[in-house]
């Protein structure tokens, strides 16, 4: 038995009860006046928005350069794949691996695995969903982890400024690949859980708010 | 406003409903929209950046063969 199926909403802030209605007005908690919602607002469509701006600037994120190293020997621009190659020719592929590991393929398996739960969620499937919940924990957790070569940039940009011998900068790539940090992010957070259980509770019609 | 058929659970309130101007749930569209562009700006200011390929003059003249340049 869910709220749900008695036709009642939860505040997800002091948990409190209320009765479900439909309105296209916004609905608050008669306890503690926070906004509360029967399912997320637009979630599906939101997450899609979010996800779709993301994969939009995971391009620019892997072209672009990411830093640019200014010597007295010249000017050197560098995107992520060319730093993770760096590192596994000069002999450091751990740090090679941790680069590739964190800038390309995290960011793509996170937007592989938020398009299957929100097309999952969309379809109304009933396909697995205690896999999928684990899922989504999984990239609700990794969210703030996956920001590690955005950090790196900037420790670095701030502490190579030996003046007129060797200065790094932050290219574009490195501002477009933190948006795509972000957007996944925001896109994980648009997405509501409970849309993976509602198929399984029968009874209530879940997509009209 | 038409509250759920819920009459076995007596004692639970309904909502507090606000009249708010809403966004249009459409507007969110306007995110991945505004990604593309600065995609697309940033990728275009790059390919301008980085100038025409030159190509030198094969004049015939600067050829040598391996270890053996001709003095």
């Amino acid at each position: 038995m869910t709220a749900a199926h008695k036709g009642l909403m939860v505040c997800r802030t002091c948990g409190a009860l209320c009765r479900r209605v439909r309105s296209t007005h916004r609905t608050r908690c008669p306890r503690c006046f926070d906004e509360v919602q029967f399912r997320k607002r637009d979630s599906i469509a939101r997450t899609w928005a979010f996800l779709i701006a993301a994969l939009i600037l995971y391009i620019p994120a892997n072209v672009l350069t990411v830093t640019e190293t200014r010597t007295v020997f010249g000017a050197h621009r560098d995107t992520i794949m060319s730093g993770v190659v760096l590192f596994w020719t000069t002999g450091s592929p751990f740090i090679a691996v941790v680069i590739f590991a964190a800038s390309v393929l995290i960011p793509m398996l996170k937007c592989i695995a938020i398009a299957l739960l929100t097309i999952t969620a969309q379809r109304r499937s009933r396909w697995r969903p205690q896999e999928r919940a684990k899922l989504y924990r999984l990239i609700e957790w990794i969210g703030r982890w996956s920001m590690l070569d955005v950090f790196v940039v900037t420790i670095v940009v701030a502490l190579v400024q030996i003046r007129s011998l060797a200065t790094i900068y932050a290219g574009p790539g490195a501002a477009a690949f933190g948006a795509v940090v972000i957007l996944t992010m925001l896109a994980s957070k648009s997405f509501d859980p409970r849309l993976i259980w509602d198929p399984i509770e029968t009874g209530h019609d879940s997509r009209k708010q | 406003m038409t509250p759920e058929s819920n009459d076995s659970l007596p004692g639970i309130p309904d909502p507090i409903v606000v009249e708010t101007t809403r966004w249009a749930p459409s507007l969110v569209w306007a995110v991945p929209i505004l990604a593309a562009l600065i995609g697309l700006s940033l990728i275009v200011t790059m390919v301008l950046e980085r100038g025409s390929i030159i190509t030198l003059p094969d004049s015939g003249g600067a050829r040598g063969r391996k270890n053996q340049a001709e003095v």
